[in-house]
């Protein structure tokens, strides 16, 4: 009895231990605003911000994977390959506001930037002193020049979109959902929120000298060549800006004059890269492998983003082998992966991904003839043929083409149009080329398939963007349909 | 002379016996002088006035004043009759005939005023009588209580079933004992009366086990549905929760799919949360656990469902999905008994679908493509039937042997199983070894030890079901690879993985070329997924009678489990195994629960009141960690070797992780019970539960019942009403909550660790009002027995509405995370449940009864949080839209799509209603959805029947539902003609050409799957009636058994899902994709089954592993 008795009280002390359980493996995020974080905290949310740009949960599948169906499928450089219809509708133009990739580049693009608002909320009331005033700044520069890169990417696919900045206000779940429901801002309200973090990152991140064999850590140089894109980009394009951005870029970057170096692995962080996602590999560095060429390329599953017959044909019309067996690669599967490509034997599939297995691929998201082509865009816009034309035969020159022919600015504007297909293949950016100069329409509904006949893409206008995702116009009662869908 | 009435005491039973044996000479004497001498005349008369007094008071009133004597038996029933009388100077003549004049009494007066009153009625006579009590098949039954109807006293029976005991000459025996119908013998003079007691199912003392104790089945004013041990035995039951579907009225439980160790979905009176848990929670003797799937049937002695607030309010804070309690089995003080229970079982696959053969696909394939892609020397190098080769015959087996009794002074049960199932595809199967001990020793009057322990080990082979092939499912994959695909790769090839390889190496698993999926040896042979199981589950408990009514309880309790799962993906047999060269996983997960339970229970009668009361205070603590390996890029030389071996050897190893998941709870509970004469019942219960998932300030939530019954039969008019032996009104209402599912820390924001370089990503956000779930029901109901107990009915009327659900609401993605926890919907659930028993045939060697329930329930949400109107992103369909919307003024399982108009026959497009309703479009926009269905039966039900003759038994149990939907997205995959892989026989009669008239759109060559949307075209009923189990079984005559020395043997043979009627085109219409926490082995899947999908996403079926039938063959054996 008195040992039961014992026990009973014995337990019964122990009563604010039963109840009073805190996460042990997980660490609570500071949400209150009188809070603040330890300096490693922040050093820790900063990492955070990095590893989820390039990382599994989002980063591949919106800043690699999708980045190239996005560039490269929607426009005429792949067919979609594989077995999605999400994919597949995609590159016919007939997808719509529940295609599973629209859906998900929206959900993706936002969770990276929700979690560098987070970072930057937090880092930002960080009081301890052993962070300083100047690494705090660099650090706040750094998420929010990827934060807004991913804002750059969701208005060029999306127009108008909501602008959220702040983490939401998690008082209480009513304030939740009212911190979150935010309306589409105009696209000059969204291109003014990606320069406002642009011009500040500029000021505070470091130099390109700084760390010259790591390109994934924000620098100066990828600060001004997203600045160049971005005002290449929006409209009315201000051209004074993109020389200006583009000058300061470019001095800090030299050309490989192996174009196959560039996919060798060998040559990681080289001296043309300005801003690479690092993988190291499943088994090295932080563990995050790059999984995304095994989709395009090895044994096995059926692959996507098969390159078209056009951009095959392009390379050869242009004699530029060097590029072409560095992009394409032609290879006898026994079979054939979709219905553009019959000849079983001699099949396509993407060669600028070499590593299905280990993925150590890097992806480059900004390199220096993407930058130095714009600049030539930038001479034709004030039409200086000459020295844009000089730009150009610098790429070509890198990869045993002669000089362009071209001496108009209409021709100099289509042969600068053509080289950048040719040299940025598969990286993401040919859609995007398309969308700025005003050419989408015109070439996408001029395509053909291998034999000759008309693919019927019939791109509208309204297709050149994509739909707002039905799940989102379902969660948040602010939002409105693109016009047309 | 006074009158005989003896002034003895109660309980003094020597001197009443010495005054009775007095008392009935003196009679005797008295009668015999009657007869000599007539009637005289009486003297005098009497005046008096008294309201409502027995006779035998009045008669001691007339005696007090001097006049008269009376003598009498005192033990004369009618003399407690209470009258009115009047007497004003009334002739005693008169007056007494007055006095009896509505009795059997009456009187003679003899002289001296000396008046004799007696009775009409037949003399009683004491005799003694003994007997011996043996059960159904003869063995005897110790400790069976024999008492006099309507009389005081009683007797037990001994170890050897014997009684015996003095009674009137004309007594009737009740005899009565737990798990046995009672039974009632007329002595009628005789002084041996043998009594064979038949098992009980339905009689009302039946004793329901209810939360914090028991009650008898008449005294229950709740909702109680209760599964015993005879709806148990000789089914090849692997999960206690197999128990209920069928037997129990209100419960629906649906097998997620046919594979083994696979798990049901349980839903008590529907569902009543959205994001947090709809699954009942399970009591093992004393233990609350949300996993009861490792108990060993064989050993449950009852299953008590709890289903309204009232009787589930005592588990307060997690009884809004209704409480299962589970009692098993105890020793009984008697003769030891030793068991012996097997069986043996084949299985099979219950239905063939039908897909294309080599040829057949040809055909299709080249339409497909344009071109020709498959040659015909393709098709004549091979012709795998897949579906055959995958789909073989199952087993399952079972071993039992339970050792019981006792003394006076304790008991014990004691067994051992093993049983072990293969399912219909390999390599899946479940084993599962357990045993058990019961004690309890009485130390003396006072003090009680008791202990119920139960220790398992399982094991796990799973297979990835549930997925379309793409995703490696492995049944879509039977279905869905081309018969042209090899079985093992031969062709000769480059062995460096990567680019270079265009073949496979030789001996590698075969796959399709044309679109580069393995076959289904894929999933069975290139990759393993094992789990397996130790569990310890004890609970120690003291009861201390302090006082007369008054015990006092302690229970220790813990639930150790230690669950080891290893995934392991070969780096040679298959195309994603090459590509990785091999993968593994391991997940370690230890949970440490532990539960102290203090109680005090008592109970008193004063009169015809009965009064009970129970108060506790209870603490539980779990303790979670779940340590994670993983690895890959193994040397194919060392895939053969096992887990550890092989991890060890890889050469990319990812960091090792350990996650701690820890809740507690501690909550006071209380009750109290009142009855009159066991006709007017109350109880009142009132838990206070205070939780650690949520923060301080939503801690703590009370949750109150009340309930009521009158049992009408009781009633003094109802007694003349010989049609209805028993009729009981209930009526209850109660509170109760749910914080099951809801996560230990989503009162907080979380961020996730990087366990590699420490790295913060935020994961979760919170709201700081996260509170509790709570459910109000009202329960109304009827019990009744009529016709000479032939007929029992039971029906219950509820409406159950639920606050505060948890939802977690997807947040638009700019918030960053892709929900937010919050209490803010409600939903109710009206239903209605009907048992009805009958005893058709009693006569002679023919026994035949039936059993029959069926349950009613209409769900729907009433509201969602923040006035959202819908919620969508459940039941998705790979490649497709999701199928299931939630929606506000609907139910869960809400099936959203477009509606299919057929083909056509222009175009070979599926047509589709556009939002008018009439347009017709092969491409609809996604607004033109709409609700096309539900998941959630209108009824579901069971029937037994259950004929005897003799030492014959047959057993014939049907069970089925109706009304419901079920989204056939295998089919979708089988027949969109989308991809090479291989389709149904139903694309035969696909369209061809302008003007063919079909129901199957053309080849969908542009793969946009715009013909195979999530349309009506793949809606189907879920309506099915399966004859669940049929089991003839066979006593072997006790002269036999005898002569072997055993006391009984037993043989029978069952079939099990045998015949299913359904329209359902799938497998199986019992059938939920979503159903089960996991349906993945894959580690790296993200298809793990959310609570959200687990509760809305019912009714899908993406090619689940089919459910088989099986034949077995039973020997139950018991030892004297």
């Amino acid at each position: 009895m008195a040992a039961v008795a014992a026990a009973a009280l014995l337990i019964l002390t122990s009563c604010s231990k039963v109840l009073d359980k805190d996460p042990k493996t997980n660490v609570i995020t500071v949400t209150d605003t009188t809070a603040t974080i330890s300096a490693a905290t922040a050093t820790s949310l900063m990492d955070g911000v990095y590893t989820k740009y390039k990382g599994y949960d989002n980063g591949l599948e919106f800043n690699v994977f999708d980045r190239i169906t996005n560039g490269d499928v929607r426009s005429d450089n792949c067919y979609a390959g594989g077995d999605n219809p999400d994919n597949i509708t995609i590159d016919l133009f007939t997808s719509n506001a529940v295609n599973g990739n629209v859906s998900r580049d929206w959900a993706d693009a936002f969770a990276i930037i929700a979690n560098a608002n987070s970072a930057i909320d937090q880092i930002g009331r960080c009081t301890d002193p052993a962070l300083s005033a100047g690494r705090k700044s660099q650090m706040l520069g750094e998420a929010r020049t990827m934060r807004a890169a991913l804002y750059f990417d969701l208005v060029r696919l999306y127009g108008k979109v909501p602008v959220m900045l702040v983490p939401p206000d998690q008082s209480n779940s009513e304030n939740i959902i009212k911190s979150v429901l935010v309306a589409q801002s105009s696209t000059d309200s969204v291109y003014l929120a990606i320069l406002n973090d642009l011009w500040f990152a500029r000021g505070t991140v470091g130099n390109v000298s700084d760390h010259p064999n790591d390109k994934f850590t924000v620098s100066k140089g990828i600060v001004n060549a997203l600045l160049a894109k971005v005002y290449a980009a929006k409209s009315p394009v201000n051209w004074d800006s993109v020389a200006y951005y583009c000058d300061q870029t470019i001095p800090n970057y030299t050309l490989l004059t192996d174009f196959h170096q560039l996919w060798d692995n060998n040559h990681k962080n080289n001296s043309e890269s300005i801003w690479e996602l690092n993988y190291a590999g499943y088994g090295a560095g932080d563990q995050i492998g790059n999984w995304v060429p095994s989709v395009f390329i090895g044994s096995g599953y059926k692959k996507f983003n098969t390159p078209t017959n056009d951009l095959v044909n392009v390379y050869n019309a242009e004699g530029d082998t060097i590029r072409r067996n560095a992009s394409i690669q032609f290879v006898n599967y026994g079979w054939s992966g979709d219905p553009y490509w019959h000849d079983v034997n001699n099949f396509p599939i993407l060669a600028k991904f070499n590593d299905p297995n280990s993925g150590i691929n890097d992806f480059y998201l900004i390199r220096l003839p993407d930058i130095l082509l714009l600049r030539a865009e930038a001479y034709v816009a004030k039409n200086d043929i000459t020295d844009a034309a000089a730009l150009v035969n610098q790429v070509r020159a890198r990869v045993g083409l002669g000089n362009t022919p071209a001496t108009t600015a209409a021709d100099m504007s289509l042969a600068i149009e053509k080289e950048r297909r040719l040299e940025l293949a598969f990286e993401g950016h040919r859609w995007f080329d398309l969308l700025r100069t005003g050419r989408a329409i015109a070439v996408m509904n001029a395509q053909k398939d291998g034999n000759g006949a008309s693919l019927n893409y019939n791109v509208q206008p309204f297709e050149l963007l994509y739909p707002i995702p039905q799940t989102q116009l379902d969660l948040n009662p602010l939002l409105q349909q693109n016009a047309g869908y | 002379m006074k009158n005989l009435q003896p002034p003895i005491r109660r309980g003094s039973r020597l001197l009443f016996k010495f005054f009775a044996i007095m008392k009935l000479s003196i009679l005797f004497l008295l009668l015999g002088l009657m007869q000599a001498k007539a009637d005289v005349r009486a003297q005098g008369s009497i005046t008096l006035n008294m309201q409502q007094t027995e006779i035998a008071k009045v008669l001691n009133k007339i005696e007090k004043k001097g006049e008269f004597r009376f003598l009498y038996n005192y033990d004369l029933p009618s003399l407690k009759k209470k009258v009115d009388v009047s007497f004003q100077n009334s002739d005693i003549r008169e007056a007494l005939q007055k006095l009896f004049a509505a009795t059997d009494l009456t009187f003679k007066i003899l002289q001296n005023n000396l008046v004799v009153v007696m009775s009409t009625g037949p003399e009683k006579q004491d005799i003694r009588v003994t007997g011996t009590v043996t059960g159904a098949s003869g063995e005897p039954l110790a400790g069976v209580s024999v008492q006099v109807k309507g009389g005081s006293g009683g007797t037990a029976t001994d170890a050897k079933g014997t009684y015996s005991m003095t009674v009137p000459d004309n007594a009737t025996l009740v005899f009565s004992y737990i798990g046995y119908q009672d039974k009632e013998v007329a002595v009628g003079g005789k002084n041996v009366v043998d009594v064979q007691l038949s098992a009980s199912d339905k009689a009302l003392d039946q004793v329901v086990v209810v939360g914090y104790g028991t009650q008898k089945r008449k005294d229950v004013t709740g909702a109680v549905s209760t599964v015993t041990a005879a709806d148990i035995t000789n089914r090849p039951i692997v999960d206690a929760s197999e128990a209920l579907q069928g037997k129990a009225a209100g419960v629906q439980v649906t097998s997620n799919s046919g594979k083994p160790g696979v798990g049901l979905t349980v839903r008590i009176r529907g569902s009543s949360s959205i994001s947090a848990g709809n699954d009942p929670l399970f009591i093992i003797d004393g233990i609350p656990t949300t996993d009861a799937t490792t108990v060993n049937p064989n050993d449950i002695e009852s299953l008590s469902v709890l289903k309204d607030a009232a009787s589930a309010a005592i588990y307060g804070s997690r009884a809004a999905n209704g409480v299962v309690v589970i009692t098993t089995k105890k020793g009984v003080a008697g003769k030891s008994k030793i068991e012996f229970n097997t069986f043996y079982g084949i299985s099979s696959l219950t239905k063939k679908l039908s897909v294309l053969d080599g040829k057949q696909f040809q055909d299709y394939a080249n339409e497909l493509r344009r071109t020709t892609v498959v040659t015909d020397a393709m098709v004549a190098a091979n012709n795998v039937d897949y579906p055959n080769e995958v789909f073989q015959n199952g087993h399952q087996e079972s071993y039992q042997l339970a050792i019981s009794g006792g003394s006076e002074k304790s008991t014990h049960y004691i067994s051992v199983n093993y049983m072990d199932q293969t399912g219909v595809i390999k390599p899946a199967k479940y084993d599962r070894f357990s045993a058990r001990v019961n004690q309890s020793s009485k130390i003396n009057d006072w003090l009680t030890f008791s202990s119920s322990n139960f220790m398992t080990y399982s094991r796990n082979r799973d297979i990835n079901d549930n997925q379309s092939v793409a995703k490696g499912g492995v049944v879509l994959s039977a279905l869905g690879t081309p018969w042209i695909v090899p079985k093992y790769n031969s062709l000769a090839s480059n062995a460096v993985f990567g680019l270079d390889t265009v073949g496979a190496p030789v001996g590698s698993i075969g796959y399709n070329a044309l679109k580069g999926w393995d076959n289904p040896y894929g999933s069975i042979l290139g990759t393993y997924a094992k789990t397996r199981n130790a569990r310890i589950l004890s609970n120690l408990g003291v009861d201390v009678k302090l006082l007369k009514g008054l015990v006092f309880s302690s229970r220790f309790g813990l639930d150790y489990q230690d669950n080891l799962y290893q995934y392991f993906l070969d780096p040679f047999l298959t195309i994603n195994g090459r590509q990785t060269q091999g993968q593994q996983h391991e997940d370690k997960l230890t949970n440490l629960t532990w539960l102290s339970e203090q109680t005090l229970n008592y109970n008193t009668t004063v009169g015809k009141s009965h009064f009970t009361a129970l108060a506790g205070w209870t603490v539980q603590n779990s303790h979670s960690e779940t340590a994670t390996l993983a690895g890959s890029f193994l040397k194919p030389e060392f895939r053969l070797l096992d887990w550890d071996a092989t991890y060890y050897r890889d050469s990319v190893k990812a960091p090792g992780t350990s996650t701690i998941d820890e809740w507690g709870l501690v909550s006071l509970l209380g009750r109290v019970t009142y009855d009159y004469d066991g006709k007017y019942l109350f109880q009142a219960n009132l838990r206070s539960d205070e939780s650690s998932k949520f923060l301080p300030g939503n801690r703590t939530a009370t949750f109150p019942s009340f309930s009521a019954g009158w049992r009408i039969s009781r009633e003094d008019f109802m007694q003349h009403v010989g049609l209805i032996n028993d009729l009981k009104l209930r009526a209850g209402w109660g509170q109760n909550g749910n914080q099951e599912g809801i996560g230990s820390y989503s009162r907080v924001p979380l961020s996730n660790i990087n366990p590699t370089d420490g790295s913060l990503t935020t994961s979760t956000i919170a709201p700081k009002s996260l509170t509790w779930e709570t459910t109000t029901q009202t329960d109304i109901g009827i019990d009744a027995t009529i016709l000479d107990n032939r007929i029992t009915f039971s029906g219950d009327f509820y409406y159950k509405k639920t606050k505060d659900i948890l939802v977690n609401i997807p947040l638009p993605s700019q918030a960053g995370y892709a929900t937010a926890p919050v209490n803010g919907a409600s939903m109710r659930n009206i239903g209605a449940e009907f048992l009805v028993s009958t005893r058709n045939i009693v006569k002679g060697d023919w026994r035949w009864n039936t059993d029959l329930n069926i349950s009613f329930n209409r769900n729907k949400v009433l509201d969602l949080p923040d006035n959202l109107s819908y919620i969508s992103g459940f039941g998705g369909v790979y490649g497709r839209t999701n199928a299931i919307l939630l929606q506000k003024g609907y139910g869960l399982g809400e099936f959203y799509g477009w509606v299919a108009k057929g083909v056509d026959p222009a175009t070979g497009h599926e047509l589709y209603l556009d939002k008018d309703g009439k347009t017709l479009t092969d491409n609809p926009s996604p607004s033109a959805r709409q609700f096309i269905g539900n998941a959630q039966p209108k009824f579901v039900y069971g029937m037994t029947n259950s004929v005897s003759w003799k030492n014959f038994d047959l057993t014939v149990f049907i069970q089925g539902s109706y009304g419901n939907k079920i989204f056939n997205a295998g089919r979708l995959e089988l027949e969109s003609m989308t991809d090479a892989s291989n389709q149904s026989t139903a694309i035969l009669r696909r369209w061809r050409k302008a003007g063919d008239v079909t129901d199957i759109p053309g080849v969908d060559t542009l793969g946009n799957g715009n013909n195979s949307r999530v349309s009506t075209r793949f809606l189907e009923s879920g309506a099915y009636l399966r004859f669940k189990t049929i089991t003839l079984s066979y006593k072997i005559p006790q002269s036999v058994v005898s002569r072997l020395g055993l006391s009984g043997v037993m043989v029978y043979v069952s079939a099990n899902n045998l015949i299913t009627i359904t329209k359902y085109k799938g497998f199986d219409p019992e059938v939920s994709s979503y159903g089960s926490p996991n349906n993945n082995t894959s580690y790296n899947s993200t298809t793990t089954n959310s609570t959200d999908n687990r509760n809305i996403s019912i009714g899908m079926d993406s090619g689940a592993y089919p459910q088989s039938k099986m034949i077995l063959f039973g020997l139950n054996v018991s030892l004297k």
